[in-house]
């Protein structure tokens, strides 16, 4: 979940209410922002909710605490006037960023707090919804020397020119992906495209070369009086999600909300789009969600506290969600915020009564009596991943290569495949303890992963027993009269054995373990090649069996 | 004094044999085999009632020669005694016929009886003659000789002076040899004699208990001897469960306990299921290579429910009937056929809404879960997780927290709270936290009620409640863990060592 910083000195600002950091903590953890992960003096560190961006700041948080502390409940209003900015959308940015929206505020008076939330909410916007600028990107300028004629168009590399943020240089396109520090981080997402996205004044004046860094001429300081607002991207309306994000937040500071005029070549359009959403919820619905007996009229006042404006109509209610709302998809996503309105901590808990009868996996129970019997043999049980690598499972074992389920982004090569036996992560486990006390006796009982294309994922998983022991002296007969004992104490009668080759063991000394003629696993000598691959220096004998087949044949009998 | 029957025996022979001795003496006396002498003494010496002295000491024994002499007598009494018999006065050579004395030795024999005083030899009409007073006493070296026969050794330092004296003799004679040996000997300190003197009650102690004497019903005559109850006794190690695996079999049992059925699902899981069927966006950053484990080989399956995948589709565009917006955009098949690693045992919980459609469902599952991540102490790329669903006419967002309440009280913590949270396929949506004896508030488990967008391209009429709770954290705290890699510790002695609850 993201986290944002704000500071309650300015929250409070924002609310017109002094709230001591008890109280504030108090108030905001019903919320979707209600996570307090950090205080340092008046700046605290909250996790916010994913679905509800318009809580990245503390702007949109001031807003929520307004509604839920009752000093300004229902629909913010929002006034849109005339900005009299006309963006003209060219044809040629189609294939590479065809979507933008933009708003104005103006006589916003921005603090150096000011400042800092709307970067941090910028930056929270691209990560979490702009998919790290590739799907949205957005722009804060200060367009006191831009002329109102501004054009969104793709320009070759070789011809965009203009001091990027942060620079003290004209750079060309390709300059600034490759030399900007944004340029790098960001430059893939264009970088294939023969032009980049450019927004640019009439003069020819650049606010910026989206989505990767404005430029310096519309720097935002605290003098800024008149604020733009572009937001480009991939998809329409993420864009326009985005921009009444940004938009409504910067109008909580004051100032006057202005529209713009976005004028592409199929058309133009007002922005942004501040209509709010129309919504019926029926009582009836969220009283049975909520396992409480709701009104249209309690239901109304939830709402308004969660700034929906909400009027009871019969067993329904009629809400507008306010514009920066766009979480909702369904009523259900209503009847949250009803219960976030009533508060989550007034709901009664009720501990479910359905009288069923618990019912175990067989695969546990049976591996449950395979493991007690392992304890019983004075074995320790181990516990190891079944994320591992070709190395561990092929190389150290003295096997060729075989194929494996393999991951396409490992983080290290050591975590890069699924494993399809469980020796190694035994012989793995002594390698650690060298110099522990001997006899050592391991085992685990865990699943296994190979690839059967016959099934839905490809994919097989299976329960394993392995079991070794390593000690001055340990022999295949001991190893032997383990699995023997416990193949015998499952109920499979007196177990055979048939020589194997295993360039796991040593020849001669290794063999498939039968039960009626089938062979359910492998036992032997490991090989003294293979102790040297794992560092061990005392020998060990070994098995492993199928004990998802065991368990089948029991249910067959 | 009150003394083990071992004890008391050394204690008391020391006593009789004048405070000081060594072992085969104590031995001889009580009866007791070595190994038993030493153990009591060791005892005694820790109660201070003896010193164990440690020495070296010349160790004599008899040669053959000497064996033979001591059977036969020395060859210069022999020819006294025979001259004697013979009237005082014989001649030298038919004393040597008769005694079978050769050449060599007979002038030996002579030469002792001159340097032992014993008799004088006098020349007498060409012949040599043996002239007797009467029949000497016996001397040092032939007592000597005398016991080390009858014993077998003698100790050189515990020897008279006339008594090293003849040792010297005899050595140089070589009828006897010397060895070198270290010795150990016991003797009684000040607080020994004491405790004798006090008088020493015996109890008739053994140490092993012995199919014989139970048999023989002797264990009645005997009594077991007390041991140190509070000595370190040496380590072993049982064949043990581990920690973690327990932990989780204590959070399967709470559930079973519950009525809840288990179920199982698959590691590496298409996307439909693990991501799609739960409504979460096709460019939903969780899906990201950053956020979930792409396989690569096999990289793609297929889905068992062709009509289950259209349905998906029409809510992930457009809502369906659901009456939701849907995400709006364009739904790609491929996409969900992708494969990845588990990343949520949620995956498991649709699987099974797909077969059991029939309420009342309550199933969990508890299964590895994998996330990019690099393993440190506070970071898995592999953990297990718990899963769980109840569904069921009537069912509401009181029961979830009910039973999350209930759920937390049975796996030992304390009360619970709950604010609201965020999942793509519940709503509402819910995170509790647990209050921890210790730690205070905890985050316990992540829950909600699943989307009409979830439930009805199931066919799922009924509400769903659901939660995950990851357990590795759990684990860490009820079991005291910091360090994550502890849950798959590849540390024996710590899995020995560590106790079970």
């Amino acid at each position: 979940m993201p986290t944002i910083t704000i500071n309650l000195n300015d929250l409070n600002s924002l609310l017109g209410k002094r709230l001591s950091l008890e109280e504030f903590r108090e108030v905001v953890f019903p919320l979707k922002c209600g996570q307090i992960e950090g205080v340092i003096g008046s700046d605290i560190t909250l996790e916010v909710s994913h679905d509800r961006p318009d809580l990245f700041s503390a702007e949109g948080i001031a807003r929520e605490l307004k509604g839920i502390l009752g000093i300004e409940t229902g629909l913010p209003r929002y006034r849109l006037g005339e900005s009299g900015f006309k963006v003209f959308v060219d044809r040629s940015i189609a294939p590479i960023r065809p979507f933008i929206s933009c708003a104005v505020v103006r006589g916003v008076r921005l603090s150096e707090e000011a400042i800092v939330q709307a970067m941090q909410l910028q930056e929270k916007l691209h990560l979490a919804h702009g998919r790290r600028r590739r799907k949205v990107s957005i722009g804060i300028h200060d367009v006191r020397e831009i002329a109102k004629e501004i054009h969104y168009s793709a320009k070759r590399p070789e011809e965009i020119r203009f001091v990027p943020l942060g620079e003290d240089r004209e750079m060309n396109g390709r300059e600034i992906l490759e030399l900007t520090p944004k340029g790098r981080e960001y430059g893939h997402i264009i970088r294939d495209f023969p032009a980049y996205p450019l927004l640019y004044d009439a003069d020819g004046k650049v606010l910026s070369m989206p989505p990767i860094i404005n430029g310096v001429i519309t720097r935002v300081t605290e003098r800024t009086e008149d604020v733009f607002v572009d937001v480009t991207g991939t998809d329409g309306e993420a864009v326009e999600s985005v921009a009444k994000i940004v938009a409504t937040s910067l109008r909580e500071r004051g100032g006057e909300l202005e529209a713009v005029e976005i004028i592409g070549p199929s058309g133009a359009l007002i922005a942004p789009d501040l209509r709010p959403l129309e919504l019926n919820l029926e009582v009836g619905m969220a009283s049975r969600i909520l396992g409480i007996e709701l009104s249209a009229e309690s239901i109304s006042e939830a709402l308004r506290r969660m700034r929906y404006d909400a009027a009871p109509m019969g067993d329904r209610v009629e809400a507008l969600a306010p514009p920066y709302r766009v979480d909702i998809l369904h009523p259900v996503d209503l009847v949250e915020d009803v219960a976030i309105g009533i508060g989550y901590g007034n709901l009664e808990p009720e501990p479910p009564s359905i009288p069923t009868r618990g019912k175990e996996l067989p695969i546990s129970a049976f591996s449950r009596k395979v493991r007690d019997l392992m304890i019983g043999f004075g074995f320790q049980e181990i516990v190891s991943y079944i994320m591992t690598s070709r190395a561990m499972l092929f190389d150290k074992m003295g096997l060729e290569r075989g194929e494996v389920v393999e991951i396409g982004n490992p983080l290290t090569i050591d975590y890069s495949v699924l494993r399809n036996w469980l020796l190694p992560s035994l012989l793995n486990f002594l390698s650690h303890n060298r110099h522990v006390a001997y006899p050592q006796r391991v085992f685990e009982c865990g699943d296994v992963v190979s690839i059967d294309m016959g099934e839905p994922t490809r994919t097989r998983a299976t329960r394993k027993l392995a079991a070794v022991i390593c000690d001055f002296r340990a022999s295949y007969e001991d190893a032997q009269s383990v699995a023997y004992s416990l193949l015998k104490n499952l109920g499979f009668g007196q177990p055979g054995a048939r020589r194997a080759e295993h360039p796991s063991f040593i020849k001669g000394r290794a063999a498939e373990i039968l039960v009626a003629g089938e062979p359910l696993g492998i036992l032997g000598e490991i090989h003294p090649g293979v102790l040297n691959n794992f560092g061990l220096e005392y020998p060990a004998s070994a098995f492993e069996l199928d004990v998802s087949r065991m368990m089948e044949l029991k249910r067959l009998k | 004094m009150k003394l083990p029957r071992n004890e008391g025996l050394v204690l008391s022979a020391l006593g009789r044999l004048g405070g000081r001795s060594e072992l085969s003496q104590l031995s001889k006396i009580t009866g007791l085999p070595d190994a038993a002498i030493s153990r009591a003494s060791l005892e005694l010496s820790r109660k201070g009632l003896l010193r164990i002295i440690d020495s070296t000491v010349s160790v004599l024994k008899p040669t053959e020669e000497g064996l033979s002499y001591a059977r036969d007598k020395l060859p210069e009494r022999r020819l006294v005694e025979l001259a004697l018999r013979l009237g005082r006065r014989a001649p030298v050579g038919r004393l040597a016929g008769m005694l079978g004395l050769g050449d060599d030795m007979l002038s030996i024999a002579i030469g002792w009886v001159r340097r032992k005083g014993w008799g004088r030899v006098v020349k007498e009409g060409g012949e040599l003659l043996l002239e007797v007073e009467g029949p000497p006493a016996e001397g040092a070296d032939e007592r000597l000789l005398r016991e080390l026969a009858d014993r077998g050794w003698a100790i050189l330092e515990e020897l008279d002076e006339e008594g090293r004296g003849a040792a010297a003799l005899l050595k140089g004679r070589s009828l006897l040899e010397e060895t070198q040996r270290s010795r150990r000997e016991f003797e009684l300190t000040e607080s020994g004699w004491a405790a004798i003197e006090e008088g020493l009650e015996i109890e008739s102690a053994i140490t092993a208990l012995t199919p014989d004497l139970i048999r023989s019903g002797k264990w009645r005559e005997v009594e077991l001897r007390e041991y140190d109850v509070a000595a370190t006794p040496p380590e072993v190690y049982p064949g043990k469960k581990h920690i973690f695996v327990e932990f989780l079999e204590e959070a399967k049992r709470i559930l079973l306990e519950m009525g809840f059925e288990e179920y199982s699902g698959p590691y590496v899981e298409t996307e439909f299921w693990n991501f799609d069927a739960l409504f979460q966006p096709q460019d939903h950053p969780s899906r990201e290579i950053h956020d979930s484990y792409i396989v690569k080989n096999p990289s793609s399956g297929w889905i068992e429910f062709p009509d289950l995948v259209e349905r998906v589709r029409r809510v992930h565009e457009d809502g369906w009937i659901t009456g939701s917006r849907g995400w709006r955009y364009k739904w790609d098949r491929a996409v969900s056929e992708r494969l990845v690693l588990r990343t949520q045992t949620t995956a498991v919980s649709v699987r099974y809404l797909s077969t059991h459609k029939e309420p009342p469902i309550k199933m969990f599952c508890i299964s590895n879960v994998f996330r990019p991540d690099v393993l440190d102490a506070k970071h898995s790329m592999e953990f297990v997780q718990l899963d769980g669903i109840i569904g069921d006419w009537g069912i509401n967002l009181r029961h979830l927290l009910g039973f999350l309440e209930e759920f937390s009280r049975a796996i030992g913590l304390g009360e619970v709270k709950f604010k609201p949270s965020y999942f793509p396929f519940t709503e509402p949506s819910v995170e509790s936290f647990a209050r921890h004896p210790k730690m205070g508030w905890i985050e316990f488990a992540g829950a909600g009620m699943f989307r009409p967008e979830v439930l009805a391209p199931l066919g799922i009429d009924f509400p769903v409640i659901a939660w995950g709770i990851g357990l590795d954290r759990l684990a860490m705290i009820k079991l005291g863990i910091e360090d994550i890699r502890e849950l798959r510790s590849t540390r024996l002695d710590w899995l020995r060592d560590r106790p079970l609850m």
